[in-house]
């Protein structure tokens, strides 16, 4: 097994990719397009993308810098062994994007999550997504606990 | 997999990367020295080589066994040992810095040398300070380090104040009174004195039913009061001052308790709260309503930022760390940053939290800058898990970005809701618990 590191491509093209995503999202854009999104299976319904109420008197921070202040909990760059969170890394970015926003609409209910959630628009949510995504999970437990 | 084995398997990848072994001889990358190696110093470390493995990093810490003070007013209610609360420097090690045991004594801002007391005079193109605070006990007449490491403990920097404490608690005489003494702001973890009364008011509960833990408070509130309080009153039949009922009610119920009932007692600063006079022969402490006769007295006083911090010229007349926000960089010495409890970082809190997140921040800020790349927007987080009772959680929760050159919040919502089930706050205390792990491993592993 390899420690875990950060993935090797630069930082940069998530921050063009946040920065991108902020200004579309200021325009008309209301969607991820599908190609970007993954196909979607029928199971589930596609991501949708909206601006935050939140989103961003801030400037874009990368999906990497944003992505490191989850793992306190979550695990360095979400790969976490035996414990109560949930590791983020190898996690489908749709998956983590539209579980975030549940948790940012009180859809689905959480501890403090929600409250975490606020402080993130789509586009953060989707540049972590990706970070987290491209990192291999840790093995599966040897033993049921 | 079992914790340990997920250790062996990281040790064992860092190990077998020779590449990574060779980049600590050369300095061609960047030389950082990182002073202090509590939660801010350790995680700068940490990440600056995940972030570049090529740079060489020394940590200089004068002790070989870290102490962590988040989780540690466990030990007190015996739901933790002081043993459990040590964590060694060996995973750092495995990542590939260089861990000096000794202690910083002065810095040549100039030549950018570390001076160590052992003699080292180390290089470096970026120096890291995270020197945590200093407990300024003279700011009390009638206490010192002396009275503090003999009778009256403040216990806010672990270890053997921490054992002392407990020890003085358990061999408190049944119906005895326990007096907390809070701190003003600001201060290293601001909703700890309130947790430290809540686990040992029930503590007291099942041990020493007829004790009291009173708490005397310079201040008119604190981190966390309406979802602290509610708890108490759920727990230690605690009855909330007027202008806190009112707020809680609109959201829970609560319970009126018969006076004199309550399990613990807020002086708050409107009262008289403030403390005045330590007697520590006689065992009373003064405030400014009233003198009080107890049996252990836990007295917090006012904190500044670590002594290194003043050695090193860092701090300014408030006896904090003023910086750059983006980066952390010192406004007193250049191609210095100082991190964690000593800076002054605008909205966030004087936590372990908050130093995690600032370390990385700076780690990323550095190894860009080393790289000739402009800085990066900076994010930062915090959330301090706080129990009102072994299985009883509550937290503040933020998320901070930069805005008009300030440290600033960006979430609306931060406290446990008043109206939380009785799962979400099960939870909140089940995760505070795997919180002291995660976030010593994120840290230190």
């Amino acid at each position: 097994m390899n420690p875990p590191q950060t993935p090797s491509r630069r930082p940069r093209p998530i921050w063009v990719l946040a920065a991108a995503s902020v200004l579309l999202a200021a325009g008309s854009w209301l969607g991820l397009a599908p190609s970007q999104a993954e196909a979607p299976s029928p199971a589930t319904p596609p991501l949708v993308l909206v601006p935050a109420a939140a989103a961003a008197s801030h400037a874009a921070a990368s999906g990497e810098a944003m992505a490191h202040t989850c793992a306190a909990c979550h695990g360095t760059n979400g790969q976490l062994g035996d414990e109560a969170f949930v590791p983020l890394a190898g996690l489908p970015h749709t998956q983590f994007v539209r579980t975030m926003q549940q948790f940012r609409s009180g859809e689905r209910p959480s501890t403090l999550m929600g409250h975490v959630a606020q402080g993130f628009s789509d586009a953060d949510l989707l540049a972590m997504g990706r970070f987290f995504e491209a990192i291999p999970p840790l093995p599966p437990p040897e033993t049921p606990r | 997999m079992k914790r340990r084995h997920l250790l062996h398997a990281l040790a064992a990848g860092a190990l077998a990367t020779p590449a990574l072994l060779r980049a600590q001889t050369s300095t061609a990358a960047g030389r950082v020295v990182v002073v202090g190696g509590g939660v801010g110093g350790a995680t700068t470390a940490k990440y600056l080589k995940l972030f570049n493995p090529a740079l060489q990093v020394t940590l200089v810490e004068r002790s070989p066994v870290y102490i962590r003070p988040y989780g540690s007013s466990e030990v007190l209610n015996g739901h933790t040992t002081m043993q459990a609360l040590e964590v060694g420097y060996d995973g750092l090690r495995r990542r590939g810095v260089q861990v000096l045991i000794d202690t910083a004594t002065g810095v040549d801002a100039t030549q950018r040398v570390l001076r160590t007391a052992g003699g080292q005079r180390l290089p470096y193109d970026r120096l890291v300070v995270s020197p945590g605070i200093e407990l300024m006990y003279d700011a009390i007449p009638g206490y010192s380090a002396a009275v503090a490491e003999s009778r009256v403990p403040s216990g806010w920097i672990p270890g053997a104040q921490t054992a002392l404490l407990a020890q003085q608690l358990r061999a408190m005489r049944p119906g005895g009174t326990f007096v907390i003494a809070a701190p003003p702001n600001p201060y290293r973890c601001p909703p700890g004195p309130y947790e430290r009364a809540a686990l040992m008011a029930e503590w007291f509960a099942r041990h020493n039913p007829r004790a009291k833990v009173l708490i005397a408070d310079p201040k008119g509130g604190f981190v966390t009061d309406e979802t602290m309080m509610l708890g108490w009153n759920r727990l230690y039949g605690f009855n909330p001052p007027e202008d806190y009922a009112k707020k809680i009610a609109t959201k829970a119920e609560l319970k009126r308790h018969a006076d004199g009932t309550s399990g613990i007692a807020w002086l708050r600063g409107s009262q008289g709260g403030r403390v005045l006079k330590l007697d520590a022969k006689a065992m009373r402490i003064e405030t400014e309503a009233e003198t009080i006769q107890a049996d252990v007295i836990n007295l917090i006083p006012p904190m500044k930022a670590g002594r290194l911090a003043a050695t090193l010229g860092l701090a300014d007349s408030t006896g904090w760390c003023p910086v750059e926000r983006r980066d952390f960089a010192s406004t007193r010495l250049p191609h210095v940053h100082v991190i964690g409890d000593a800076s002054i970082a605008d909205a966030m809190p004087k936590s372990g939290f908050s130093a995690n997140t600032q370390a990385k921040v700076v780690a990323r800020a550095i190894v860009e800058a080393l790289a000739g790349r402009p800085l990066p927007e900076p994010v930062w987080e915090n959330t301090c898990y706080a129990l009102a009772g072994s299985g009883y959680g509550l937290f503040v929760a933020d998320v901070f970005r930069l805005q008009d050159g300030k440290i600033t919040r960006t979430n609306q919502a931060r406290f446990l809701p008043l109206d939380a089930s009785p799962q979400q706050i099960r939870l909140g205390a089940r995760y505070q618990q795997a919180w002291l792990r995660s976030f010593t491993e994120d840290v230190f592993a």
